[in-house]
């Protein structure tokens, strides 16, 4: 069974890139990309690998934890390879890692403060 | 079970980029590694398909190693790949200590091979250059123009069809300058430094027998007033700076504006010979560019390269 990753970023999630859902089987991968925001990429089959306008993309933003326990990229990355992972028997395929709208955090993530979602083809999605 | 592969850099800070300079870390799905290789007695090198979509498509992790572990750093990562985790997330390599708050920490599979740091980065762009576009070699350090959104100033990339050789080069002129008191000078960093953006290098690029020069974006000024008319000439010195006298450009652009294309059909081109960016005209006055990107596609075929042909 397919496992579907959903993010809302606390805006209603009734307009366009105030939520997001897309297969944890098209996760390209996750890097920090400040101190305090870490962005998750998702690509899509049969796409051209060297095309940056072709990722959609969710930024994180949570606290500046460099110093004392490591870059929270590490926390995301575990709790996202482990939402892939879930058994889809428990969470009806549908799972949500950061839904801002109603407070829902997957595993430990509620250091998440914010969400912004980027689609492909936008030019500032890189 | 998918695997997803951490690898952490010393002190982890973030970075749009991933250059090879930042501090950074990636996770990857074990489904998009492509290949390994030994990159020096003590390193090794790991490509996975590019998280981001940057460069050739590549995002590449180095780990440093005692000397001669090449083959069994690789084979202890393809135990990492296939490992039955708990959770599917798998600490490969994580140096990241977190200003020594933290330990470090590697996948045990690694016990007694010497790792002693790893470096992760987008794989063709070092953050000045791409990685292979060598300053001195390539281009010189006076045509290294200011832009910077998300690759380098100058970009070579190079495929083969049908045995012909096709190398595209790409040119921002962000940041360059021309004098303008007189036409045919060389456009480049009014600091100085060698100002070529190419070089014909027949081992590489084969015998050029047609080259076509296409205008992206227009050219303009950010100071000063620079000329649109930018034409280009090869020049078998390799040391023409800004403002330097290149000869009668070769290539008369005829202030090409952007999505035009110049075709060059009869280049005979002296071997390691350089290409320079010069004034079309006399119009500038201590112009600095703020805009103007060029693509080059040159065309080579190698001689005696009938047996390579398919």
């Amino acid at each position: 069974m397919k496992r579907l990753l959903y993010f809302a970023t606390g805006s209603g999630g009734d307009a366009q890139e105030e939520s997001h859902t897309n297969l944890a089987s098209n996760i390209a991968g996750i890097i920090p990309t400040s101190t305090t925001t870490t962005s998750l990429y998702f690509s899509f089959p049969g796409e051209r690998f060297d095309d940056v306008n072709q990722r959609d993309k969710i930024i994180f933003t949570h606290d500046d934890t460099t110093n004392t326990t490591g870059h929270r990229c590490k926390d995301i990355s575990r709790a996202i390879a482990q939402a892939a992972n879930a058994n889809p028997n428990n969470t009806g395929g549908l799972i949500d890692i950061v839904d801002l709208d109603n407070n829902i955090f997957y595993g430990n993530l509620n250091f998440v403060t914010g969400l912004e979602i980027w689609h492909k083809d936008d030019a500032s999605a890189t | 079970m998918e695997n997803y592969l951490y690898f952490a850099d010393p002190d982890v800070e973030g970075s749009a980029e991933g250059y090879s300079a930042d501090n950074w870390a990636i996770t990857v799905p074990a489904k998009n590694f492509l290949n390994a290789q030994p990159y020096s007695p003590t390193l090794t090198l790991f490509f996975f398909r590019s998280i981001q979509g940057y460069d050739e498509g590549t995002t590449g992790v180095f780990i440093t190693h005692a000397s001669g572990k090449n083959k069994e750093i690789i084979n202890a990562f393809m135990a990492c790949i296939s490992s039955e985790s708990s959770d599917g997330f798998i600490v490969v390599a994580d140096s990241d200590v977190a200003g020594s708050s933290k330990n470090a920490e590697y996948s045990k599979v690694f016990n007694g091979l010497g790792i002693s740091g790893i470096s992760v980065m987008n794989s063709a762009y070092d953050g000045s250059w791409q990685r292979n576009t060598v300053e001195g070699t390539h281009v010189g350090a006076g045509a290294k123009g200011t832009y910077s959104e998300g690759g380098a100033p100058i970009t070579i990339k190079r495929r083969v069809e049908a045995g012909v050789i096709i190398t595209q080069l790409w040119i921002d002129i962000t940041g360059l300058g021309g004098k303008g008191d007189a036409a045919d000078d060389v456009i480049g960093l009014a600091a100085g430094g060698a100002a070529y953006i190419y070089r014909n290098i027949v081992a590489d690029n084969g015998i050029i027998f047609k080259y076509e020069i296409s205008c992206i974006e227009l050219p303009a000024a950010a100071s000063g007033a620079a000329t649109a008319d930018i034409d280009f000439n090869w020049n078998a010195s390799g040391t023409l700076e800004y403002d330097g006298a290149a000869g009668t450009s070769e290539v008369d652009m005829g202030g090409l504006v952007a999505g035009q294309t110049h075709m060059v059909d009869a280049p005979a081109l002296t071997a390691n010979d350089y290409l320079y960016l010069t004034e079309g005209d006399d119009a500038a006055t201590d112009g600095v560019y703020s805009a103007g990107q060029f693509l080059f596609t040159f065309y080579g075929m190698p001689v005696n390269s009938t047996g390579k042909i398919y």
